[in-house]
């Protein structure tokens, strides 16, 4: 009897402490105080955090550069992709002073401004023993526009990343059938290609936490909006989102032209198919290029997986017009950290002429216009000649306080839609209502 | 003792606390704000929530029937002289050892619905492949068989251990009386071995309803929100969103549930001590 009731109480304090692990939070008052911008970089090395993939690789790279050209030590610490941001926001609010450097995206600034744990560059930008000398804003542009918030610049730009359409020429040319410049073109052309389960004719990514970052280049490709950048207005339930996110689900559902398992795909699982020539097309983000047709890493479709403009609609003038998702990485100093000097010194240089070079050739999309246009880069890099005509359509997810909420409403309706739980119309009206109400609460809808 | 007090009766007591308050990114620099019963009222009224615990009790209930049933004939077996016993309990309590992210990303690679192994040899005696993990109605199905080969042998070392406790005397009585095999299991050992099942059932319960590590390297929740059991919501909430008050709400909602589950088993539990 009694040991039955001391096993009840161990069952229920054993359950108690892991049920609470998502409660424990430090108490406000141990949030970190600002640390002085102009105090001198010190001894300590430089932590940086990174999520896995191509931009962890590409900074491990760049950092052994920047340690043999200044004698500094920088640490660099991957996180895996799917918890990224759940591991800072619990670093940054719990005030903890693990990083000295985060990558993060620009979209996720306005809320972390709100809350105060990120350190303004102004005071690093304004000491000359600090700033380097040839440091020219204007050249970050306009990703630096989209790391600032109430005029305070939060981090530098690094990663300007957009989608190709990926298709294999190879198989293209078997059959007699033109590149895709359209979404007929590419529905027509995937289901000639369509071989399963050797190769699907078509790709596309419904992860529940990843849906939104594939749907949305097929979403702003044919005239859809998440919600309007300049008035905040709700447009993911619009009748031409909705006939976006049919023709991304039907791809699947209806047309089965790729794998039942895209449900649970994200881009390391889309880049996995492409790499396996698992898929006829594709969209996938810029930065797996670099790895795409490098024949070490994807032998088998190195020379065959080629890349062009994500497909466009065709007007009635016989243009087709153009539209895809992109996103703007920066470089940011969490408020706790230990060395922000040595950090803010190794973001400018990592975002800077040497730096984003060094980036660009070993595969990143820099945001640094200086670099885009650089002659030896643009020789050695052939997509950024593409990736120039195709700038301004690009199209960034609002940049607000409640950017996360906006992203995990849409990722949830794409997942639902695509897994079939939901038909696109509902799955978009849910949607709306979610965003629209954080709009709301957060005050930029009346 | 103190230091465990403050250990656990810190973080109870604060996130208690805070799921009174509404403490999200937002709020942070403002402070905590006391809103009452809100984040209550708030996750009673949404349907994600009473679909991820629908979701929780489907697998709680689905895992312990196969763990249960898996468990007893193999603790029958193991009860038995057999030769080589010691290197089947060996063998059967292996995957109790493996880490739980292993478990998730190896069991992803079994279930690929083009490349895996399990579809492979499905394939190969003539069965079409099987969407294990990206058809909402079967990857719930395909957590409780992950569960059951990693926590069957649990429930096997519990079963055991009672089958070893019975004594000889009524077992030895019956086989005189001509009782069958079947009415010497289901009229003596059943009604012996019912605490031992009861523990088993009580710490199954209590570790399938907060189950989380397999679940979010093998399916994150998905697909669409077809595996996402509650620690998974609350994980979302408190870390994805970090509503931190919502999240404590939440947790405080799901201890409640776990207090009443158990405390109605152990009561059953000590009844049981009582008749035999």
């Amino acid at each position: 009897m009694k040991s039955n009731r001391l096993l009840y109480i161990r069952g229920v304090a054993l359950s108690l402490i892991t049920l609470i692990a998502s409660a424990c939070a430090p108490p406000p008052a141990n949030r970190p105080a600002a640390a002085p911008a102009a105090q001198p970089a010190n001894n300590e090395p430089i932590v940086v955090a990174v999520w896995s993939g191509p931009e962890h690789d590409n900074v491990v790279k760049v950092a052994a550069e920047y340690e043999k050209a200044t004698g500094a030590k920088v640490t660099i610490e991957e996180l895996p992709r799917e918890s990224y941001k759940d591991k800072l926001n619990t670093v940054l609010l719990g005030g903890a002073s693990d990083y000295d450097a985060i990558y993060i995206s620009g979209d996720w600034i306005p809320e972390y401004d709100a809350a105060g744990v990120l350190m303004p560059f102004g005071d690093f930008i304004k000491d000359p023993k600090v700033a380097g000398a040839d440091l020219k804003l204007d050249d970050k542009q306009p990703g630096l526009d989209y790391a600032t918030v109430n005029g305070k610049v939060y981090g530098y730009p690094s990663e300007g990343d957009t989608a190709w359409m990926w298709y294999r020429e190879d198989l293209l040319k078997a059959k007699n059938i033109p590149v895709p410049t359209t979404w007929e073109e590419y529905l027509a052309a995937a289901q000639a290609l369509n071989d399963p389960p050797n190769v699907y004719g078509a790709l596309v990514g419904g992860k529940r936490d990843e849906a939104l970052w594939d749907f949305m280049h097929y979403l702003y490709a044919m005239g859809g909006e998440v919600v309007d950048p300049k008035t905040f207005e709700v447009k993911f339930n619009s009748p031409t989102s909705v006939k976006a996110l049919e023709y991304w689900v039907d791809l699947r559902n209806k047309h089965k032209l790729t794998s039942p398992d895209v449900t649970n795909f994200g881009y390391n699982e889309i880049f996995a198919a492409l790499q396996q020539g698992k898929a006829a097309l594709g969209v996938q983000w810029m930065a797996a290029t670099k790895d795409l047709t490098d024949c070490k890493v994807s032998p088998n479709v190195c020379d065959k997986l080629k890349y062009t403009f994500v497909p466009g609609i065709k007007g009635a003038d016989g243009k087709v017009s153009r539209g895809q998702g992109a996103s703007s990485w920066a470089w940011s100093i969490p408020k706790a950290a230990k060395n922000p000097v040595g950090a803010y010194k190794f973001i400018e240089w990592l975002t800077g002429n040497v730096g984003a070079k060094m980036w660009a050739l070993n595969g990143g999309i820099p945001s640094n216009i200086a670099v885009l246009k650089d002659p030896d880069v643009v020789k050695q890099i052939p997509q950024f000649a593409l990736l120039a005509e195709i700038m301004p359509d690009r199209h960034l997810l609002a940049n607000t306080t409640v950017s996360a909420t906006l992203a995990d409403a849409a990722h949830e309706a794409a997942a639902a839609a695509m897994a079939g739980t939901k038909s696109p119309q509902d799955a978009a009206d849910a949607a709306a209502a979610k965003m629209t109400e954080a709009l709301k609460k957060a005050g930029y809808l009346k | 003792m103190i230091i465990l007090a403050g250990a656990l009766g810190y973080p109870l007591l604060y996130s208690f606390w805070l799921s009174f308050h509404d403490w999200s990114m937002l709020t942070f620099r403002q402070g905590v704000n006391f809103i009452g019963l809100a984040n209550y009222a708030r996750l009673f009224a949404e349907p994600n929530f009473w679909r991820s615990l629908g979701v929780t009790f489907t697998f709680m209930t689905g895992a312990f029937v196969v763990e249960f049933v898996l468990g007893m004939l193999l603790a029958l077996l193991l009860n038995q002289e057999l030769k080589l016993r010691g290197l089947f309990r060996a063998t059967i309590f292996l995957p109790m050892m493996a880490a739980n992210v292993v478990i998730g990303l190896v069991w992803r690679m079994l279930f690929n619905y083009d490349a895996g192994l399990i579809n492979y040899l499905l394939g190969t005696i003539g069965i079409k492949p099987v969407e294990w993990l990206s058809n909402t109605d079967i990857a719930i199905w395909s957590l409780v068989l992950v569960d059951a080969w990693n926590t069957t042998s649990f429930v096997v070392l519990i079963l055991l251990a009672g089958l070893q406790a019975i004594p000889d005397e009524p077992m030895e009585a019956a086989m005189i009386d001509g009782a069958s095999r079947w009415q010497r299991f289901t009229r003596i050992v059943l009604p012996l071995l019912r605490p031992a099942i009861l523990v088993a059932l009580v710490w199954r319960m209590i570790d399938t309803f907060r189950i989380f590590d397999v679940v979010f390297t093998l399916t994150g929740g998905g697909p669409a929100n077809a595996t996402e059991v509650i620690s998974i919501f609350a994980y979302r909430a408190g870390f994805g969103k970090f509503e931190l008050g919502y999240a404590s709400a939440i947790s405080y909602t799901m201890i409640g549930i776990m207090l009443v589950i158990a405390g109605v088993l152990f009561r059953r539990i000590n009844r049981m001590e009582q008749l035999y």
